[in-house]
């Protein structure tokens, strides 16, 4: 349903509507909750992005949304435009060797650098651009904290009580390592807000004293799958907790579209009989220690089979990946026939940095594919990210046909996650980073 | 522009799709296999009676432009001659979850609910959602409906009330007195539908005959089902008796000439000589089940073995993995994750060949 709080402007990609995108910028960041901070930063990437667009598509019809999220404040672009011209949507088309040519890239660098997150989406001949801020949010004080014997029975719920999520995260943070547990467990209010506001859901077990025994929270990946992160036990009893919330979970999501349960961080605590390893990404922490973070995945229903593609140099990895999990695939490969691949190649960026961690989505095929990569590559690593990824995903076939460009330039194949997309996903990691 | 977000009620854009299984062909080109016994659905292999199987073979091509009887005329008296009813108690459907509908349509408005258990057959709480009605699921307990809780979670909307008797996936089943206490408390302020899809497998002295009760219990709506005792399922057929007044409100919801003509001819056969048909799909199935609790035995693997044509095995891996493994063996069974039993899988009773066949399945795959 289209969120009632929406802002809405339909104007024309012109500079002269800059003091006015700006103005409904300053109000919607004060009016949804943004700090002073976060509200310069929203009106300076507006800003940036309308003059990038009076560049890219001028005097093109544009519809401008501000839309307030549980934790974060939303703004997208929706406008049409030509595939060449997209190419200026890389992160890197103004990188160290910018040109004349590619200035105009430099307002979406901006506006990628000002926001807590920027992706660009294809529909059709539309391109939807989103930038991200998040509210402020108080950090959680540091506290030290032992595990505890439950008080009678441990009972499993959906977690809604603020109370006890932010006491959740604290003892989450407390007693897991720093990479199994998400960034937003540190700043427990936004993982409230996230929750009573829809975006995430959540599982606790609490004894007959009312004590926090543990913790999941699960959130959309695609349309067909959710990914977690847990399970979370602050009690001595680990096993029987952890399997709980686990089923919980799996209750939780039984009788929705959900096909597939992916990890995103998973614990120790994860019951392992009822998943399947689906491999091991080599991350590196931030500070270059080795993190090795394993794939967990739970099918929901009988799978009986997709069709994906897949180009020849990847159909070796692919085909032992799939029968290794009993997943049955038509696979079908794609090939070049001589055929003129349009425009100019476009890879969306997506950071976390605190986890050191790019991830590239293919938008758009073209013959420069492998430069755009090298160029991504070249970029990410000399800002320092230590983990590169790429997700192809295996329903579209020109994504599939990026092997190439992707092995070329020191990509390999990772893992492969059901589900996650429009079909499967291939997860590969740039070896070098 | 197409606006579906203002066309389409909430209840409806919120709601799961079904997606039925692929055919078999393709399933085992997909698996690579060149035979798939089908255990997933509790059909009845050695179906149908052979009157009904004649039936089928003989139907003559010059009825197929004359449409149905619209109300199963002919089949409903043969139901009534068979139940010692009125042919106006039944009410026959294109299988019972067109006759699940049709209640809840007669009965249920928007803000009434209808109260059943959170692990049962599903299509009660499915057509209850896509209706915009509440369902009330109450937890099983050791498996079975619990009657107090059931009776508990009604409120002054509660309209209906569906009990499956004996249950699918778990095979438990109220006996006589619990029915009849129950029915007594519920003393007539909902409708209470009782689900016998499985009542000709069970033989089990204190199970409920429905039928018989109808009669000190007005608001009792008993459904029975050609798909599976009768192995009729490809036709597609079901009915439901009551009250006459209850019927004739149902009645009003229902769609006519849902039910063809030849699965209404095939009905009616199937019941003239049932009785060898049933005792040999008995034998057939009580043989399955001594199979898959060897199996079980020889696993230790934990089986909950009811009344039925199925049991369920409690699995050491997720059920959805099994369901993949087997699937490479050419053996088909249910996941049970959708009914909300995560790591259980239900598998139909078949023929001894075909359950040798699954035992050596599952030993090859959780003891390879």
């Amino acid at each position: 349903m289209t969120n009632q709080r929406t802002i809405t402007l339909r104007l024309h990609a012109d500079t002269a509507w800059i003091r006015m995108v700006q103005g409904v910028a300053e109000q919607c960041g004060t009016v949804f909750g943004l700090d002073h901070g976060k509200t310069l930063r929203l009106i300076m990437a507006v800003e940036e992005i309308l003059v990038y667009l009076a560049d890219l598509t001028p005097q093109a019809p544009l519809e401008l949304n501000l839309t307030p999220g549980a934790s974060h404040v939303d703004t997208t672009f929706s406008f049409a435009a030509r595939d060449a011209d997209l190419w200026a949507m890389n992160i890197t088309a103004c990188g160290a060797d910018c040109t004349e040519e590619n200035i105009q890239a430099m307002g979406l660098l901006l506006a990628a650098r000002m926001s807590d997150g920027l992706d660009v989406r294809r529909d059709g001949a539309n391109v939807i651009l989103r930038l991200r801020l998040d509210r402020s949010y108080p950090d959680l004080e540091t506290r030290q904290s032992e595990r505890f014997a439950p008080r009678g029975e441990v009972l499993f719920q959906p977690a809604l009580d603020p109370s006890r999520i932010k006491e959740a995260c604290a003892l989450a943070t407390a007693l897991y390592p720093e990479a199994a547990v998400p960034q937003a467990f540190r700043t427990p209010g936004k993982v409230v807000d996230q929750i009573l506001g829809g975006e995430l859901s959540g599982a606790m077990a609490l004894d007959q004293g009312g004590n926090v025994c543990g913790f999941m929270t699960w959130s959309p990946r695609s349309a067909t799958s959710v990914s977690f992160c847990g399970p979370y036990v602050f009690t001595s009893k680990r096993t029987a907790v952890a399997r709980g919330l686990t089923e919980h979970l799996v209750g939780a999501v039984a009788r929705t579209p959900v096909s597939a349960i992916l990890s995103q961080l998973p614990t120790e605590d994860l019951p392992r009989e009822d998943v399947e390893l689906l491999g091991t990404l080599p991350l590196l922490a931030a500070d270059g220690t080795p993190c090795p973070m394993p794939i967990w995945y739970r099918g929901m229903r009988e799978d009986n089979g997709l069709a994906v593609w897949t180009h020849p140099e990847l159909e070796g990895f692919l085909r032992t990946a799939y029968e290794q999990l009993f997943l049955m695939r038509d696979i079908h490969a794609v090939s070049h026939q001589g055929e003129q691949v349009a425009g100019r190649s476009v890879f969306a960026t997506s950071f976390q940095p605190e986890a050191s961690q790019a991830l590239l989505i293919p938008m758009l095929d073209g013959a420069d594919a492998s430069g755009t990569l090298h160029g991504h590559v070249q970029l990410l690593l000399s800002e320092g990210y230590r983990n590169i990824l790429v997700h192809l995903d295996l329903a579209h076939g020109w994504q599939a046909a990026l092997a190439p460009a992707l092995l070329k330039n020191g990509f390999q194949p990772r893992v492969l996650l059901p589900h996650a997309g429009q079909a499967d996903v291939l997860v590969l990691q740039h070896a070098g980073s | 522009m197409l606006d579906l977000e203002r066309l389409v009620p909430a209840h409806v854009r919120s709601f799961e799709v079904y997606t039925p299984s692929k055919p078999d062909q393709e399933l085992m080109r997909l698996f690579r296999v060149d035979h798939l016994h089908r255990l997933n659905n509790n059909e009845n292999p050695l179906g149908p009676p052979p009157e009904a199987a004649r039936i089928v073979q003989g139907f003559p091509p010059r009825l197929t432009p004359i449409y149905p009887s619209g109300d199963a005329y002919a089949l409903r008296q043969i139901l009534a001659g068979r139940f010692a009813k009125s042919p106006d108690q039944f009410l026959v459907g294109n299988g019972s979850c067109e006759v699940i509908s049709s209640v809840i349509k007669a009965f249920c408005a928007e803000g009434d609910n209808i109260v059943t258990a959170d692990r049962t057959f599903a299509v009660y709480e499915w057509v209850a959602k896509f209706s915009g009605i509440e369902a009330r699921l109450t937890p099983l307990k050791d498996f079975g409906f619990d009657p107090d809780a059931m009776l508990a979670a009604r409120d002054e909307r509660t309209k209906i009330v569906f009990v499956c008797n004996p249950n699918n996936p778990t095979g438990t089943w109220w006996d006589t007195a619990t029915l009849r206490r129950f029915l007594d408390t519920v003393d007539s302020r909902q409708i209470v539908v009782l689900d016998e899809a499985y009542f000709e497998f069970v033989d089990q002295i204190g199970f409920p005959d429905g039928m018989k009760l109808l009669e000190q219990y007005p608001n009792l709506v008993v459904f029975r089902t050609f798909s599976k005792m009768y192995a009729l399922a490809a036709l597609r057929i079901g009915y439901l008796c009551s009250s006459p007044a209850v019927v004739d409100i149902i009645r009003r919801t229902h769609v006519v000439y849902s039910v063809n003509s030849l699965a209404q001819q095939a009905a009616a056969a199937a019941m003239e000589n049932d009785g060898p048909f049933i005792a040999a799909t008995r034998a057939m199935v009580a043989a399955g089940k001594e199979k898959v609790l060897t199996l079980c035995g020889e696993l230790g693997l934990t089986c909950q073995c009811g009344e039925g044509n199925f049991v369920m095995i409690r699995v050491p891996t997720s059920d959805t993995l099994l369901y993949r493994k087997l699937m490479a063996k050419g053996v088909m069974i249910r996941t049970m994750t959708g009914f909300r039993f995560p790591g259980w899988i239900r598998v139909s009773l078949a023929r001894e060949d075909v359950m040798e066949e699954f035992c050596r399945a599952m030993l090859g795959v959780l003891r390879p």
